[in-house]
């Protein structure tokens, strides 16, 4: 009996370790390639999350439905975030203060977005109650929710097609040129703060998608979108600073140890012991667990 | 040296606010301009690692908390030491504690720093509210002085933090700081110790704002987790100097001030839930905008270069 809960919350831990993998892929795109620091995902993808709770709640769309609208919008929104308020920074070095006035930026839209989450919603609780939200698979006498064997699905299907877009497409060809030397790319013709803006976009759409399966494991509110942030960029800092794979490794061994923590001592130690394990990672391993090739 | 201005200046506020808490009895505005200075020190202190060494910290309430529960847990347990005496050691204890742990945070920099102070912050307070022997999330009440004895203090304090932290800045320590923030490689090469630097930034730094927590304890009278550990006050802690310039005392004072003036008049002017967050975060982003250093190095920029055109003008 006792194997069955261990195993229950390491599957369990995998799940939600799914959407911090996510997340941090949504950071590990825009960080590890082109060095753009974001501070906002976590916020975007709250707001994803509040939406699809409005379109379920106002007409009853699924929100896996509303998806399908919701990433070309936050596409859109992330390529002009870029484009409006990251142009200024993008051609600052490492050492002028690059990153810190990127996440100043960023932090302080996703600020702004949280405010605003806020007076639209209030800070109540709340969650988007479909009805396959507490469907199981069974398998013996194991339970395995289908939402979290859905987002680990979209988590290994953005993987593979984001790697096919890297590796196979021009605009993957361009987006690698980029992140291996700017100017050289820019003297070849490569439209450089497009390239940035096309990605910070797609970074925003896998943000929509975390964003949906958290509200569809989680209560949301407003404040989360911090804490998930941060959470995501603990799948960062764990996967190598951005290698792609690594970082979803990373995010699954997050959502694991939270769930671990839980199931062995106490729930509210659970962040605590994933950010004593951090600090301990940056003595011993500063350059991550899965380093990047 | 220009120190002396500071200290004039500095002793002509105190003597301006010693008047004015007489005139006014310790009215909102006195405890308001106490609860201010409070932040003015803690900002000061996070902009010797923030502006100075360029680390961005998104824990300083850690220091901040240490400081206060350094003052409230002797209170809690019934032990009779002098509260002054135990501000200055809530000071050292947060000084201690960065020495011990700037020894991971410190290797690396740049975001990771960030995130991983963020997370000594999560790491701390959730120790302290899941633990009966630090009162976990009851708090402790602190009886302290009366009010004209503790705002002139915390006046006092942060006339003397901002004089000290100008006059460091501009010694031979100081001087390393900015040399590892502006070029590193060069720093090392004439044989500055980089880590040294960095971590002696850090822990006066973390110093002076664990002497804003101790104060804070005597100010408010009261610790809990979530007012001294609580992500709220890393928030206000950092955005003071951010917004008002970081790598610059004067800025860091304005920047300060703004910051909890801004948010305290959101908070109850627009009673929107939510809605100083929309203030702050506004104001964040647009300072960034328009000066990528802050309000007052921007102001000091437009200025000169106003100065510049019209010279050039009656030049012609």
């Amino acid at each position: 009996m006792e194997y069955t809960g261990l195993i229950q919350t390491i599957l369990g831990g995998v799940g939600v370790g799914s959407v911090y993998a996510l997340l941090g892929l949504a950071f590990a795109l825009v960080f590890g390639k082109l060095k753009i620091c974001s501070y906002m995902h976590g916020d975007l993808a709250i707001l994803a999350a509040y939406l699809g709770y409005f379109i379920f709640t106002s007409i009853g769309l699924d929100p896996f439905l509303s998806l399908i609208v919701l990433i070309p919008i936050f596409f859109f929104i992330g390529y002009y975030i870029q484009v409006i308020f990251m142009k200024p920074f993008m051609s600052m070095e490492i050492w002028q203060g690059r990153y810190q006035a990127q996440i100043m930026v960023t932090w302080g839209l996703g600020m702004c977005i949280m405010a605003i989450e806020f007076i639209i919603w209030s800070g109540t609780y709340r969650m988007i109650s479909v009805p396959y939200r507490n469907a199981t698979l069974n398998f013996s006498n194991l339970t395995v929710p289908v939402v979290h064997l859905l987002s680990l699905g979209a988590l290994l299907l953005i993987y593979l097609v984001l790697s096919l877009v890297l590796q196979k497409t021009d605009l993957g060809i361009s987006f690698r040129a980029c992140s291996v030397d700017r100017i050289t790319a820019m003297l070849t013709g490569i439209n450089y703060q497009k390239i940035c803006a096309i990605s910070f976009g797609i970074s925003s759409a896998i943000a929509v998608v975390a964003g949906t399966f958290y509200a569809l494991t989680h209560q949301i509110t407003p404040a989360v979108g911090l804490e998930l942030t941060f959470k995501g960029w603990v799948a960062v800092i764990i996967g190598g600073m951005g290698s792609l794979g690594g970082v979803i490794l990373a995010g699954l061994l997050v959502g694991l140890v939270e769930s671990l923590t839980s199931f062995f001592w106490i729930p509210a130690l659970k962040e605590a012991v994933l950010f004593v394990g951090l600090l301990l990672l940056l003595i011993f391993r500063p350059g991550g667990l899965f380093k990047a090739k | 040296m220009n120190l002396k201005k500071w200290v004039v200046s500095g002793v002509i506020a105190f003597i301006l606010y010693m008047l004015f808490l007489r005139l006014t009895d310790a009215g909102f505005i006195a405890n308001f301009i106490a609860y201010i200075s409070l932040f003015v020190i803690a900002g000061q202190g996070w902009n010797l690692l923030g502006g100075y060494i360029g680390e961005i910290s998104f824990g300083h309430a850690v220091f901040f908390g240490i400081g206060a529960y350094t003052v409230g847990l002797p209170v809690g347990y019934k032990l009779d030491i002098n509260l002054l005496l135990l501000v200055l050691l809530g000071a050292l204890m947060a000084g201690i504690f960065a020495l011990i742990i700037s020894y991971p945070l410190l290797r690396v920099q740049g975001f990771p720093f960030l995130v991983g102070t963020y997370g000594l912050g999560v790491v701390i307070r959730s120790i302290v509210v899941v633990t009966p022997a630090l009162f976990a999330t009851r708090g402790i009440f602190i009886s302290t002085y009366s009010k004209n004895f503790t705002y002139p203090l915390i006046i006092g304090f942060a006339i003397a933090v901002v004089i000290f932290v100008q006059w460091l800045v501009n010694q031979d320590l100081g001087l390393r700081f900015k040399a590892v923030r502006d070029v590193p490689t060069a720093a090392r090469m004439i044989g500055i110790n980089i880590y040294k630097t960095k971590a002696s930034a850090f822990v006066i730094g973390a110093m002076l704002t664990g002497l804003a927590g101790g104060l804070f304890a005597l100010y408010g009278g009261f610790v809990n987790p979530s007012a001294c550990f609580g992500d709220n006050t890393s928030i206000f802690i950092l955005l003071g100097p951010y917004i008002g310039g970081i790598g610059s005392v004067l800025g860091a004072l304005f920047g300060s001030t703004i910051v909890i003036i801004l948010q305290e008049v959101a908070r109850s002017v627009i009673t929107v839930n939510g809605g100083h967050y929309l203030m702050v975060g506004a104001l964040l982003v647009v300072v960034m905008m328009l000066s990528k250093e802050g309000i007052y190095p921007g102001i000091v920029k437009l200025v000169k270069k106003i100065k510049n055109a019209y010279q050039k003008r009656q030049g012609e």
